[in-house]
């Protein structure tokens, strides 16, 4: 049943998805373009402007995308759609199970629809060769795309947490009678505040157990091994609290649904 | 034949401070058309919905088939809510793949041979289509359905005389004599013609529930006579 649900959600998301994507690509194909003839003082400049809003689209993508997300979840569970979802002979933990996966290959084909838009805007030849050579690059003993894959594997934690933590707030909000999106807000911004708190508390353990590892980064005694070991244990807890929000949204709606 | 295909057991359900389920004890048996008949806000779709998983009781127990509310008792209810479920974006054909896609007693066929006679096509989009259409494509889908529990709620509310009579010989003409069709309305005159029994229901509480016949026969009134004397405001 997983891969039924999956097949439908990512179908229903990609409704929204397609034209971010379309837009991307296509604004990078016109930067392509238009950079031909940038010698043309209105084209350069017209070229300017449109690299400026492949950057801002850029920097709101994966906001976007979390938007969409989100935005579907709830109309696909909690709203008039959810009559149909939840009545579906399909366990709840499928359906939300299928919701966060549909995330994950949101979020890395949104990755993928950026660097190819990159690609086609700004290739040069040689650009490849130049990024596999950078990626062997070495900075405090450890090789560039180590360190990359370590954080696109952080990233993808920490954006699927965060959409979980929505998800568990909305699970939450809209299990009450009433104001059910204000719960869920007000819920969200609980969640956020004890989020940072931990994350604070789980600094000072940090540093009350290594205080050395402070000092080091202010000399060159750092090595980016421990930088990683120092990020991996932040990278954990918050997977462990992607974990709780995902046993919030499902004890929730497996316990307390209550559509309207 | 008459076997016990729904149980009620002390079903409670509170909205905040607000009773909406009291204590609800029934049991519906197979092969039978049942009538919940009730005031607006007395409870009907509370019911449904508790039935349907829709919404978590806070007591009691409801058995679907001897089985507890879960992907089983989903199995075998075809629901019809009282709203649009259906994504607007979608075109009719996607929605009978869909239904297919979920439910083994889906009849695909059937679906498309009920929505050509409404001259409904398969690349026809649900978002052009008038309220009443939509309602009769949900309709459609749920009776198309080999379901051993047919719920509809409030079937014909808001709807013109001659899309009822349709919407009722629909319902009549597309359920096994094995299933049951537990149908809420108000529109009682409507209905009351094919309902082999019938459950009032006000106030959250479960005030009758008899035999539709006996009830007319005993009290020599029609059932809309009854109801429309029960809950005189």
């Amino acid at each position: 049943m997983l891969g039924k649900v999956l097949k439908y959600d990512l179908k229903a998301l990609c409704r929204y998805l397609i034209p971010l994507y379309v837009v991307l690509l296509g604004l990078s194909m016109m930067i392509r373009f238009l950079g031909f003839f940038d010698n043309i003082s209105v084209i350069a400049i017209i070229c300017g402007l449109l690299i400026v809003a492949l950057v801002m689209l850029f920097i709101f993508s994966f906001m976007l995308a979390g938007i969409f997300l989100v935005k579907y979840y709830l109309e696909n569970l909690f709203k008039e759609q959810g009559y149909l979802t939840h009545t579906l002979p399909v366990k709840k933990g499928t359906l939300l199970f299928s919701k966060v996966l549909a995330s994950l290959v949101v979020f890395i084909v949104t990755a993928l629809v950026l660097i190819v838009s990159l690609v086609i805007a700004f290739y040069q030849e040689g650009l490849f060769e130049e990024v596999m050579k950078g990626f062997n690059l070495s900075i405090y003993g450890m090789k560039i795309y180590e360190f990359l894959l370590f954080m696109i594997v952080y990233g993808i934690i920490g954006y699927m947490t965060t959409i979980l933590m929505v998800y568990a707030s909305i699970a939450i909000g809209y299990s009450r009678s009433s104001n059910k999106l204000v719960s869920s807000v007000v819920c969200g911004l609980i969640f956020y505040f004890i989020m940072e708190f931990l994350y604070l508390g789980l600094l000072g353990i940090i540093m009350a157990i290594n205080p050395s590892f402070t000092a080091s980064l202010d000399n060159n005694t750092f090595m980016m091994k421990d930088l990683i070991s120092f990020l991996s244990i932040f990278m954990i807890f918050t997977a462990l609290l992607g974990g709780v929000y995902y046993y919030i949204s499902y004890r929730f709606m497996d316990k307390k649904l209550n559509l309207e | 034949m008459n076997n016990l295909l729904l149980e009620c057991k002390n079903v409670c359900k509170n909205y905040g401070q607000k009773e909406a389920l009291k204590d609800i004890n029934i049991s519906l048996p197979s092969g039978k058309i049942i009538g919940l008949l009730g005031k607006n806000g007395s409870g009907k779709t509370t019911l449904i919905k508790a039935i349907n998983g829709l919404l978590s009781i806070d007591k009691g127990e409801i058995l679907i088939d001897g089985k507890v509310v879960g992907t089983e008792s989903k199995k075998i209810i075809s629901y019809l809510p009282e709203r649009t479920y259906l994504s607007m974006h979608e075109k009719v054909k996607d929605i009978i793949e869909y239904f297919s896609d979920f439910y083994d007693d889906f009849d695909s066929d059937k679906a498309y041979k009920l929505l050509d006679n409404l001259k409904i096509k398969a690349d026809d989009k649900l978002s052009v289509m008038s309220k009443g259409m939509k309602e009769k494509v949900q309709l459609v889908l749920v009776m198309s359905r080999k379901a051993k529990l047919y719920i509809l709620d409030e079937p014909m509310g808001g709807v013109d005389p001659a899309t009822r009579d349709y919407i009722l010989n629909t319902i009549l003409n597309n359920f096994d004599d094995g299933s049951t069709i537990l149908m809420s309305t108000h529109l009682i005159s409507d209905i009351e013609r094919v309902l082999d029994e019938v459950i009032f229901i006000d106030d959250g509480k479960i005030t009758r529930y008899e035999d539709a016949d006996k009830l007319r026969d005993e009290s020599g009134k029609s059932i809309d006579e009854v109801f429309r004397e029960e809950f005189k405001c």
